[in-house]
């Protein structure tokens, strides 16, 4: 599963707009999936899916062992603060732990004792200790000092006062929820499998079912320099994974599109898709062969990104999901007339509108995004705003920040063209290449030493920074225009919110927001490949594909993995399938049986499942998980790691030796 | 490969017209049209476009013998096989019973081929309580290996160009029928002729006259047959049919389709000193060259694209439709049943009926693609330009493409009723409507006269082969097809008052099934004989009112397909005339040579492997368990022995241009060893019967290491595994591990 790396610096172009289908109401629920939200917790689905009838205490338990970790999701399994999450929501992590002479990528890492975990700094994780509707008590117009008082008022609440409060829009701002936090800032790492075993099959694999990967890692949270004592963690299942089980899936999806209007994903499919695809193709080419670590992770992870929106797009071209949307539409004609003016009407002007943007918007894309933006256009840019955070801009390798600067370079001249004041300006009639040549030749922001040196007057008359002011003001342009219209938008769709509350209540769940889900689903394989796809797979498969693909391939195993010990069962179950809803950001969710007891570790979603930005199909979107029998087994036979395997049978630290 | 998946029955047309086709592989009966709206699609289908261009194989790699792209191997492959290497090639390979293909693996006699190619065999050599098809079968002596009965292999001697005594009957004859039929005639005129020519100078040999390019050239092909064939190895179902009819037409995949059988001279001695195929026991590695030696059964490579229009949005859509349709019927009989107590035949029924629509569909998926029809359309243009450039074939042959258009036309207009009679008399619909309409055919057949007794007697076995539905499954099939001709005809119809009485459907339906006889396989064997149609069951005044409507409908077609069938020999005669023999004919059943590479390809979203291993074999069997018992694995493999190795390569993909009939080729190697054996194509290569690609098509073999390694450390067959390695036959085991040691 990839991780998101998208962030519209202009403006949030994620709005979330719903439709009233009275008559649809069970099309509508089945489509827009089961992330539930734990404010209004979903005793009735559960009970009519499952005849399994959790209270209200079984909701809070699920929702305290589980915790969110930087865009990703993870859980309490011991006593003593040890924390199960996926190792590719972490991998950059570790690598930040490796010490001198060491290769964790290669080697994995496992801390034999309690002393040796390592802090793994960045790595946060966040415990959600109190949800509420606030709905009315707090809106757009709230002030900030009303927010504060709110604020204080619900951490006095949950007693403890160095909480952390959010409020978050559910239902295109139609609802409004209060989450609080507790923060947990000393995680170490305790265990991280080999980076082949972790993201077995690479980026051929991802976001595929059968799978055969052992994507997961340990942590432990400390409070005050000890592993942090709680009774809120999920036990490992010690029952064999079997198809029917019901489960459910405990995590932060990040965000969804289920029940936008059929303008807006029209406006997805022709517009705003086509300027993703476009950057993540002209990066991925563009990265490819750079030798730097740095380079090699940017391009493994823009390729995930690559597939998911290959996935999207179609999805997008699917017309049985454009259909499903153009009924529920036409139902809401009806009911949107009956309420405050054309709002679907309103929604498909601001596509038109924002579609008119399409070229300034492309030209933009990730602009001066520490990921993606070249070293010297994001110091030029913070020297132009006031040379703030300047000095926080690091060096890249030397291709890498050539190639990003003229990948920025052909963007500028490819949307905005070559008459372009911009344009003309920063590549001189040029090319893309050479221009960010003479640029990096010229420009003492091309290396923090050099602008090191260089005095204040002479960075005020740099080359870039000069060409800078001429950029971000039309970036300025864009960016207004982007953010009145995203605004505008956001009205809409709290409005289309409204109806759509007002017709459901909360029995469609809100699309995602980051926020702590609850999905219920079954174990079940399903129709693939002409054939079925099984429930679970086993190490068998792990080391038939190791075979099948052959050496230097993505399905390579670690010289640990090759020779086996005799007592290793390579019957044992190490993926499974399940029907919850699971989308970006439930990487590393834990997911529980009806006991509370964990059976896997959410990973990822199968082929068919990257549709689920738009749509959730029962019969064909399955997360894929990693099974806690696969964990124990490795753990046990492979990395030996003993004191783990204790802990994990006793739920709690295993005494000292 | 399992393609003959619905039995289906071509009924000799009582309107005379009475010779079979002459090869008859797939014996599926061609989908009756339809004429309704074209079923809906979920898109649009795109308007081809012809800005595609053709491909240089788009007509596949089926190589016939007397014609083998020298050129183009050496420009692929570094190599220009001669004249003996493409002996070797054709006498080691042999055409096994009439539908599938096999090899010799010794200079004994040895056969190799697959095991769903054997399981009527295993089956017939079965003795009393031995259930050989589920346990396996080893002669450890050669005294021990079983003749089957009726099988015989054949080995391709020689080919004889006949196209100009063929086409010199039939140029003078007026008419479409007649001239198929002259021609056919002149076929089997030809055949007779040169078969007893060729019997007095050996006689296990056997001629067969070709038709090729529809007719556009005739060859004799003669083979020498052996009709002594044991019996030597087989492995369990579980093991030749793993993964089930799940896996069937998928890759990856983890199957031990294999199976050894051996020829015997007049004498009942092994045969000697053949010709044969030697065991490559270092197998292929991925990107290298192998040749898939076979038969491979049809294709329809050169169909215009109005023929494939039809195709797409009439036949193949119905014929869906209509298994659809009793597919949900069975399943339903199956939901409705107690778990255990499922009758097996209606569990046969179900899988056939679902691995035909499976076939169907992915050939389907295959015409929706508008990239295929775009290279389709463009290679048709190319022909018709090529062709006005030529005064002559412009004056012959200019208007065969309106014709064909025209009888597409005429096919969705003319047949109309034919929707009524969608998989009538098949395996998929009701046994009481089939078996009535095999009774009215039986006795009508008698009361004319006209056929031998010995013709008669096939007929009434195929009648009787059909077995018993239970009578709640009977009823809904009825039921079916009672609607089907409803929708057909209109209920205002006089043949369906008639059949009907005016009642409601399910109430005619439950009526006839409890009032006949026929339900019951003994009951039909009493009135089948005791002269069916004057019985006073209630089915025969059924039959009576529609069977002549029937016989009617299926007439029209078949007229419709010998009109098709010339126009498309009149187009591969222009083919013929522009390019010659650069694309290989369609499929003919007949010994094809196909060059390929061991090759992954894109699937589900990742890679394909090359190869898969018995690791692989052992995760389905743990994964699916309790799931499903398609991937169940016998005791014998649960503890293999520790030289097991599991890592040994299993099955293995290639781009080898194959079609069913191809099943139990060998796949070998540049010098002509054993590598693998075919045993089916993948989803992805089912619209290959339209246009050859290999963008993500594959054929699927068993590796040849996987072969050897069961047989030795599971199956511990001794005088097999000496035989194969060095080519020494051995009476028993015992010798055979002696002359090892």
């Amino acid at each position: 599963m990839s991780t998101r790396p998208y962030v519209f610096i202009g403006s949030c172009l994620l709005s979330l707009v719903w439709l009233v289908s009275v008559a649809a109401a069970q099309d509508v629920s089945t489509h827009a999936g089961k992330m539930w939200a734990f404010e209004y917790p979903p005793f009735e689905q559960v009970q009519q899916a499952h005849a399994f009838s959790p209270d209200s205490s079984w909701f809070d338990n699920a929702r305290l062992g589980a915790l969110r970790i930087a865009g990703c999701s993870g859980a309490l399994v011991s006593s003593t603060g040890l924390l199960v999450t996926s190792y590719r929501c972490v991998r950059r992590h570790i690598r930040t732990v490796t010490r001198e002479g060491e290769d964790l990528d290669r080697d994995g890492f496992h801390a034999g004792a309690l002393e040796e975990e390592r802090p793994v700094p960045g790595v946060l994780a966040d415990q959600l200790l109190l949800v509420r509707d606030i709905t009315g008590v707090l809106d757009t117009s709230t002030s900030e000092d009303e927010r504060t008082a709110i604020r204080e008022r619900l951490k006095r609440e949950a007693d403890a006062p160095d909480l952390h409060v959010e409020f978050v829009s559910l239902y295109g701002g139609a609802r409004t929820s209060a989450y609080v936090y507790r923060r947990y800032e000393d995680v170490r790492l305790v265990l991280a499998p080999e980076f082949q075993t972790g993201t077995y099959g690479g980026v051929s694999d991802n976001a595929t079912y059968p799978r055969y990967s052992l994507d997961v890692a340990f942590f432990r949270v400390y409070e005050d320099d000890h592993p942090f004592e709680t009774e809120n963690y999920f036990a490992f299942s010690d029952t064999p994974i079997r198809a029917g089980e019901v489960v459910f899936a405990i995590g932060n999806p990040e965000s969804t599109v289920r029940l936008e209007t059929v303008a807006q994903f029209e406006f997805r499919r022709d517009v705003w898709d086509p300027i993703v695809r476009r950057f993540l193709e002209t990066r991925v080419a563009a990265l490819d062969s750079i030798p730097d670590p740095r380079a090699e992770e940017l391009r493994f992870d823009l390729l995930d990104s690559a597939k998911l929106y290959a996935g999207r797009k179609q999805a997008l071209e699917d017309t049985l999901i454009l259909r499903h949307r153009a009924s529920r539409e036409r139902r809401l004609t009806q009911a949107t007339q009956q309420a405050d003016g054309d709002l679907l009407g309103s929604m498909a002007n601001l596509q038109d509108a924002r579609a008119a943007l399409e070229k300034p918007a492309a030209a933009f894309f990730n602009f001066l995004h520490p990921r993606y933006e070249s070293s010297i256009l994001r110091r030029a840019a913070a020297l132009h705003r006031g040379s703030e955070g300047v000095h926080a801009v690091e060096d890249l390798n030397p291709d890498l920040e050539r190639a990003l600067l003229i990948e920025r370079l052909r963007d500028l001249e490819v949307w905005l063209g070559p008459g372009d004041p911009v344009t003309q300006h920063l590549l001189a009639g040029q090319s893309p290449e050479a221009a960010a040549d003479r640029l990096l030749e010229a420009s003492m922001l091309a290396s923090a030493e050099r602008m090191m040196a260089a005095s204040d007057s002479a960075r005020t008359q740099d080359i870039a920074v000069r060409a800078m002011a001429i950029v971000m003001e039309r970036y300025r342009i864009f960016d207004a225009a982007s953010g009145a219209l995203h605004a505008q938008e956001q009205e809409v769709a709290q409005a289309l919110g409204r109806l759509h509350v007002e017709a459901y209540g909360a029995r469609v769940p809100p699309d995602a927001t980051q926020t702590l889900r609850i999905s219920d689903g079954v174990i079940r394989g399903y129709a693939y490949n002409g054939t079925v796809a099984p429930p679970f797979t086993t190490y068998y498969g792990l080391l038939d594909h190791f075979r099948s693909y052959g050496e230097n391939s993505e399905w390579m195993l670690p010289s640990r993995w090759q020779s086996l010990p005799d007592s290793f069962d390579l019957s044992t179950p190490v993926n499974f399938v399940s029907t919850v809803d699971i989308t970006e950001g439930n990487a590393g969710s834990p997911l529980v049986n009806r006991d509370l007891e964990i059976v896997g570790i959410a990973i990822d979603t199968n082929i068919e499942g990257l549709s689920g930005d738009f749509i959730y199909w029962p019969d064909r979107s399955r997360c894929v998980a990693v099974a806690t029998s696969g964990i124990l087994e490795a753990l046990d036979k492979i990395y030996g790691a003993e004191r783990l395997v204790v802990e994990l049978q006793t739920e709690a630290l295993a005494p000292s030796p | 490969m399992r393609l003959l998946v619905v039995r289906c029955f071509m009924f000799v047309l009582l309107a005379g017209c009475a010779s079979p086709k002459e090869v008859a592989v797939i014996i599926e009966r061609p989908a009756a049209p339809v004429e309704m709206a074209p079923i809906a699609v979920e898109e649009p289908t795109p308007q081809p476009r012809s800005t595609a261009t053709v491909g240089r194989f788009d007509g596949g790699k089926m190589w016939t013998f007397d014609n083998p792209p020298l050129d183009y191997f050496e420009e692929a492959y570094g190599m220009r096989p001669d004249t003996t290497w493409f002996m070797r090639a054709r006498l080691g390979a042999l055409r096994f019973s009439s539908s599938c293909s096999a090899s010799f693996v010794s200079p004994h006699g040895l056969i190799l081929t697959n095991h769903h190619c054997a399981r009527e065999s295993i089956v017939d050599v079965s003795r009393e309580e031995e259930d050989l098809l589920e346990e396996g079968f080893y002669a450890s002596e050669l005294a021990d290996e079983r003749k089957v009965h009726d099988l015989y292999v054949e080995q391709l001697i020689s080919i004889n160009d006949v196209t100009s005594s063929i086409h010199s009957a039939s140029r003078a004859v007026r008419g479409d029928n007649e001239k198929m039929q002259v021609r056919r005639n002149k076929a089997r005129q030809v055949e007779e002729q040169m078969m007893s020519m060729a019997k007095a100078r050996d006689s296990t040999l056997h001629v067969q006259v070709i038709e090729l390019y529809n007719g556009g050239r005739y060859a004799a092909y003669t083979y020498r047959r052996y009709e002594d064939v044991r019996l030597v190895m087989a492995p369990e179902n579980r093991l030749g049919y793993f993964g089930g009819d799940s896996d069937n037409f998928t890759y990856p995949r983890y199957s031990l389709d294999m199976s050894f059988f051996r020829a015997y001279d007049a004498d009942g001695n092994p045969v000697t000193g053949n010709d044969f195929f030697s065991w490559d026991t270092s197998g292929s590695q991925e990107g290298d060259v192998v040749f898939v030696v076979g038969n491979p059964g049809s294709t329809n490579r050169s169909s215009t694209v109005a023929i494939l229009e039809y195709a797409r949005d009439y036949a193949l859509p119905h014929q869906i439709a209509a298994l659809e349709e009793r597919v949900a019927a069975l399943e339903a009989y199956l939901g409705a049943t107690p778990e255990g107590e499922e009758p097996a035949t209606v569990r046969n029924s179900l899988f056939s009926m679902r691995n035909s629509i499976k076939a169907s569909t992915g050939e389907l998926a295959g015409l929706r693609d508008s990239g295929l029809m775009a290279r389709r359309l463009a290679a048709e243009e190319n022909l018709r330009r090529d062709l006005a450039q030529v005064d002559s074939l412009e004056m012959e042959f200019g208007g065969v493409f309106q014709s064909l258009e025209e009888l597409q036309r005429s096919r969705k207009a003319e047949t109309s009723r034919a929707a009524a009679f969608l998989l009538f008399g098949s395996t998929a619909g009701s046994r009481v409507l089939t078996r009535a309409l095999y009774g009215y055919y039986y006795d009508t057949l008698q009361r004319r006269g006209v056929f031998s007794p010995a013709e008669l007697e096939e007929v009434r076995k195929d009648a009787l082969a059909f077995e018993d539905n239970p009578p709640a499954l009977e009823q809904a099939l009825v039921a079916i097809r009672l609607r089907d001709l409803e929708r057909a005809l209109g209920p205002t119809d006089p043949t369906f008052r008639k059949v009907t009485g005016g009642l409601p459907i399910d109430s005619v339906a439950s009526q006839l099934v409890a009032t006949t006889a026929i339900a019951d396989s003994a009951g039909y064997t009493l009135l089948l004989d005791g002269g069916y149609l004057s019985s006073e069951d209630p089915t025969v005044e059924f039959i009576n009112a529609i069977a002549p409507l029937y016989f009617t409908v299926t007439g029209q077609d078949q007229s419709f397909s010998n009109r098709e069938e010339l126009l498309k020999g009149h187009l591969s005669q222009v083919r013929f005339a522009l390019y010659g023999t650069q694309t290989p004919p369609d499929a003919s059943f007949s010994l094809r040579i196909a060059d390929g590479v061991v090759q992954g390809y894109a699937y589900n979203g990742t890679k394909a492997p090359p190869y898969t291993t018995f690791y692989g074999l052992y995760n389905h069997y743990y994964a699916y368990r309790g799931v499903s018992k398609s991937w169940d694995l016998p005791e014998a493999w649960l503890m293999p022995p520790s030289s097991f190795d599991l890592a040994t390569p299993l099955n293995l993909v290639s781009t080898n241009d194959i079609a069913g009939g191809n099943s139990g080729s060998p796949l070998l190697n540049r010098d002509l060893e054993i590598v693998g054996l075919i045993f089916d194509g993948n989803m992805e290569s089912l619209p290959n019967t339209y246009l050859y690609s290999d963008v993500a098509g594959r054929a699927i073999s068993v590796d040849a290491r996987a072969i050897l390694k069961a047989l030795d450390d599971i199956y511990d067959t001794d005088r097999l595994v000496l035989e194969l390695t060095r080519g020494r036959l051995a009476k028993t085991d015992e010798e055979a591990e002696a002359v090892v040691q």
